[in-house]
């Protein structure tokens, strides 16, 4: 690129502090966004949907960089951390979180994965995020931090619409915790126009843990809501029950009922409607947990 | 002729350049103290502009330029002039330009249109062609008044820029007899498709000149250079001669680049400065917001068939949605008009196609070019037939191929070389083992099944379309080529240099095909569009040859003492025939024959060869009839697709195409233009399309939300083959086939669908929502 062109037609600061400390004070300051893999934020720039004053860019900060894994303290996944080194690096992502690793699998494309971060997935809090509707079946936390201090919330209470969340202003996620409950099994199903590099059009994660003995049954799905969704009504519904075809089919409406989806360009309201309703089943059956009478 | 390179598999001669991204397209290229422009849009689908101040936008630091309106009163346009540059009291469509900068860097260029105040007042707008045709919302009050060629049939008063007829037999008489024959069956039906986009890797992009002397020099991403240079010469009333197009590379064009479209933009920021080069390279968003996209269609068709399957009477309305602008769109909906109901025979046609203006974004020329749209219905129509007559759909149209012997809708009269439709749709079936039903998975949630379609384009253009050819002998007897057909990654430039080596007799190393065009230097050409290239200009490159070779012999006659006509060119020699070992080399005649003594004769050789197509003729604007279409290409495609009767998923298993290209210049190649073909024909079948809000706003105006097929979606089996007609209007008795693999890709997969789950979808594309909802009101 010549003198005079741009990717992003807007003037903004650019700032990579080492520390999070210097991170925290520079986001403390009106105007200023953090950014990680920006394949979100890029988006946002160039179409002038977003024009901060500046930009923390806060991949330089070593300790958002950290992986943890122990039965004991679950998985830590630093903000920082791309998709691609969770899917290629962390073979205990693919052993503990089947269904996590599934659905940051079908994340954009590779070049994508190499940059994005579930950190960022998250922040972004679109309703159609990937990464969010298994982490929610896992019961996943997040660690926010900001000048003031850090705090600990459920990531269920975390988003509050489309593009919304509870983030105040210089706070940013600091790191994902997701708790170790067990093994799981599980299935993101995600249904787009096109098999890869695409949005969802829904998406449905539902996670077994403790398959052969609990047998705890989790759902959370994307882009049927607002925000992205865990159905605990189902789930209770269907905790410690034989799955029949009854049963699993009464979970499945459970499902249905809870959505509330629109028409977009990526699918209707009465297709994303009838999904949230087949694929639940779908998933059992294909997970062998249930067979249909025909 | 004898054919040595023509036929073989050789690389792209722009391979190199391409893949180490040396080859130059308008975006790379930068002038010292070039501008930057940038183009404010409307963001409304109808509205009157009240007010238009850009006296703030001027004094912003940085700013060379502003434009609107009122320094460009222009309109442009190839067959009808209704396209402004910039909008004037009112704009059409979203995205329609009303404004453009041009400063230091793009950053100002974007912080001046921030300043620039429009206010607009909403107007009731219209959207769906049918709805338009009623005349309530006029989008062209004084369409009467636009320039137009006459071959072009407005209705004004209805918002329509062309209303194509063809009038062939008695379709009435056929219906109201039928009505008493119980050996006759009457079938309806009614097909849709919406807008979608060509999404070319490169984005439309232009750079004007203007210099002090009043001439302009344009680079731009042009199909059709010279017909760029005569569209900005007749909307800027500026002199052919002082107007300049240099057409570097184009990363791929597929019908959005040809005539004119944002160039004027450009041109017109750089006559307010003369002696600054303006640069501006469309966003993706621009670019499929504000070049062209492919018209929308609704069409309905009724059909009199007789029971034995013997098609009698064909009706069929189509009424395209063009968006807010016809321009070449007009064009479009002619030809679908004449070539309904493709490859087939009928005795009695009747065609309504309507062109349409409503508030959707600008429809133009896309590949395809109308055919894609007429075939979606008539192959549709096809399966329907055949399911009431309970008949196999192969098998029906086996019986109604339009073979030698048999007029088309036009009343042209088929011939042995016309090409060959029955050994397309056999090889096809072959391929696709059609006899075979397809192999059902295990999981009883999904379903297979296979599905076939045939198809027939000719080149849409003018009579008169012409082509021209010079071929230069330098001093070492290598050769360069100058013709005017854009290399937009179809491989023009190989093919046609494999084509002029056989036509020189000379190896294929030693010819270079001049790039890039540049119009002050370069002979005439139409357009790089219509699938025509190889023909046309292997027509002119032929005549260019011969004119080439006649100057060779003519002077090695003189040297030699023997007949021009004793003498043959072969290689690096000129020779005598009876006496082969007699001969000059060509490097020493091609610049003229020099004796021992120093005296010499001739001089360089310039082989010069133009072409019209021959005994072309308007249509009977009532009728129809007439000779539009100079050669035909014919085809088949198949696929097999699986459906997830559960999710509505389809997945495109396979997909076949063969085309009867006369002669296939480069196998390797032609058959990348078909696979390519086929992939750009499975997204609108499956997934593509333009959709908007309720407000008639583009929704899709990124490649967020504009899906084109990747190889994750594409068929893991793609078969393309070839029928080889010798075409004989051709001196390489060849013929196009550029176009066609991406025509009856959709209606194949339609057909493979119905096969698999026994539903018909009749509106593209064929989404999951549709399946499941064709499944529901079929009771599963």
């Amino acid at each position: 690129m010549e003198r005079g062109e741009y990717m992003i037609p807007h003037d903004f600061s650019y700032f990579r502090p080492a520390t999070l400390d210097e991170a925290l004070d520079m986001l403390s300051e009106d105007g200023m966004i953090p950014i990680m893999g920006s394949t979100d934020v890029v988006v946002k720039l160039r179409a002038r949907r977003l024009k901060p004053k500046g930009i923390v860019d806060l991949k330089a900060i070593e300790e958002l960089h950290n992986f943890s894994f122990s039965k004991e303290n679950g998985m830590v996944i630093g903000a920082a951390v791309t998709m691609n080194e969770l899917i290629e690096d962390h073979p205990e992502v693919k052993e503990n979180y089947p269904v996590f690793y599934q659905a940051i699998k079908k994340v954009g494309a590779y070049q994508t994965r190499n940059r994005a971060t579930v950190a960022g997935n998250i922040g972004n809090s679109s309703p159609a995020a990937d990464s969010v509707p298994p982490l929610l079946t896992y019961n996943a936390k997040l660690k926010l931090v900001s000048k003031e201090g850090e705090r600990e919330v459920e990531l269920k209470d975390f988003f509050t619409g489309p593009g919304k969340n509870i983030l105040k202003q210089g706070e940013i996620i600091h790191s994902i915790i997701v708790p170790y409950e067990g093994p799981s099994i599980g299935m993101y199903y995600k249904l787009s126009r096109i098999k890869a590099v695409d949005l969802s059009t829904i998406g449905v994660a539902l996670t077994v843990i403790d398959p052969d003995g609990k047998r705890d049954i989790r759902i959370a799905l994307a882009s049927v809501a607002p925000t992205p969704l865990r159905v605990f009504e189902a789930e209770d519904f269907i905790r410690g029950k034989e799955l029949t075809p009854e049963v699993v089919e009464e979970f499945a409406k459970i499902v249905q009922r809870n959505t509330s989806p629109i028409t977009d360009s990526r699918g209707t309201k009465e297709y994303r409607y009838e999904m949230a309703y087949v694929l639940p089943k779908k998933i059992l059956r294909e997970l062998g947990l249930y067979k249909e009478v025909s | 002729m004898r054919f040595k390179y023509v036929g073989q598999s050789i690389p792209r001669v722009d391979a190199f350049e391409k893949v180490t991204g040396t080859a130059k397209y308008v975006t790379d290229m930068f002038f010292p103290g070039m501008l930057y422009a940038a183009v404010l849009r409307s963001p409304y689908p109808h509205a009157k502009i009240k007010k238009l101040d850009v006296s703030k936008a001027k004094e912003l630091k940085g700013v060379r330029a502003v434009v609107t309106a009122k320094e460009c009163p222009y309109k442009q346009g190839i067959y009808l002039v209704d396209r402004p540059i910039f909008a004037t009291d009112r704009v059409r469509y979203v995205g329609e330009p009303v404004a453009a900068v041009a400063a230091d860097s793009l950053d100002i260029a974007m912080k001046a249109l921030d300043l620039i105040e429009v206010e607009y007042e909403p107007l009731p707008a219209v959207f769906d062609p049918l709805e338009s045709m009623k005349g309530e919302i006029l989008i062209h009050p004084d369409l009467a008044s636009y320039d137009r060629l006459p071959i072009y049939n407005i209705e004004p008063e209805k918002n329509v820029f062309h209303h194509h007829k063809t009038r062939k037999g008695d379709v009435d008489k056929v219906f109201e007899e039928a009505k008493e024959r119980d050996d006759v069956v009457i079938v309806e039906g009614e097909y849709t498709l919406p807008q979608i986009y060509h999404a070319p890797l490169e984005p439309h992009g232009a750079i004007a000149f203007y210099d002090f002397e009043g001439k302009l020099t344009v680079w731009s991403s042009a199909q059709s250079p010279h017909t760029l240079r005569h569209l900005i010469s007749y909307a800027f009333k500026i002199p052919h001669h002082k107007v300049r197009v240099i057409a570097p590379y184009v990363g791929g064009g597929f019908g959005g680049k040809a005539g004119i479209n944002m160039e004027g933009i450009v041109i017109a920021l750089a006559m307010q400065v003369p002696g600054k080069h303006i640069k501006l390279i469309y966003s993706r968003e621009e670019d499929i917001m504000a070049t062209v996209v492919r018209q929308g269609m609704y069409a309905k068709v009724r059909a009199a068939v007789t029971k034995d399957g013997k098609f009698l009477a064909w009706e069929q309305m189509m009424a395209f949605d063009g968006g807010a602008y016809a321009e070449y769109g007009t064009n479009v909906v002619r030809a679908a008009g004449y070539t309904t109901p493709g490859p087939y025979y009928v005795p009695n046609i009747k065609v309504d196609s309507y062109g349409v203006y409503t508030n959707h974004l600008v429809g133009g020329a896309f590949r395809g070019f109308g055919h894609g749209e007429l075939h979606w219905a008539v192959e549709r129509h096809i399966d329907k037939i055949a399911q009431e007559l309970g008949m196999d759909p192969l098998e029906l149209r086996m019986k109604n191929l339009l073979k030698p012997g048999l007029t088309n809708a036009m009343g042209q009269k088929m011939h042995d070389h016309s090409g060959n439709v029955e050994a397309c749709l056999k090889k096809a079936a072959e391929l696709i083992e059609y006899e075979k039903p397809s192999e059902q998975p295990k999981d009883p949630k999904k379903k297979r099944g296979k599905g076939i379609a045939a198809l027939v384009k000719a080149p849409a253009m003018p009579t008169n379309a012409a082509s021209s050819v010079i071929i230069k002998f330098h001093e070492d007897a290598t050769v360069t080529l100058q013709v005017s057909i854009q290399e937009i990654g179809q491989g023009f430039n190989t093919a046609i240099a494999q084509m002029a080596a056989d036509a020189l007799h000379i190896p294929v190393e030693k010819i270079k095909v001049v790039t890039p065009i540049d119009t002050d230097t370069n002979p005439y050409e139409w357009q790089t569009v219509a699938s025509r290239a190889l023909w046309t200009v292997g027509n002119a490159l032929y005549r260019a040859a011969e004119d080439a070779l006649n100057q060779i012999k003519n002077i090695a006659s003189q040297v030699l003492g023997v007949a021009p006509y004793n003498l043959e060119v072969e290689d690096d020699r000129v020779y005598i025939k009876y006496d082969p070992e007699t001969y000059i080399p060509l490097k020493d005649i091609v610049m003229g024959y020099t004796y021992p003594d120093g005296h010499a004769i001739g001089g360089p050789v310039i082989g010069r060869g133009s072409f019209v197509p021959e005994r072309l003729t308007n249509l009977d604007p009532e009728t129809g009839q007439g000779n539009a279409a100079a050669e035909w290409t014919f085809g088949a495609e198949a696929a097999e697709v699986e459906v997830d009767t559960e999710t509505g998923e389809i997945k495109v298993l396979k997909l076949v195409g063969v085309f009867d290209a006369g002669r296939v210049v480069n196998p390797m190649l032609a058959r990348g233009q078909i696979i390519g073909g086929m992939v750009q024909g499975m997204g609108p079948a499956v997934f593509e399309q333009i959709t908007y809000d309720k407000d008639g706003r583009p929704l899709t105006i990124s490649f967020t939300d504009y899906k084109i097929p990747t190889i994750a979606d594409i068929p893991e089996e793609m078969e393309a083959d070839f029928v080889e007609t010798h075409e004989a209007t051709s001196a390489f008795g060849v013929r196009g086939i550029a176009e066609h693999p991406m025509i009856s890709v959709p209606p194949a997969i339609a057909a493979a669908i119905y096969n698999a789950i026994g539903v018909n979808i009749n509106d593209l594309p064929i989404t999951p929502d549709k399946i499941l909802k064709a499944l529901k009101e079929k009771g599963e």
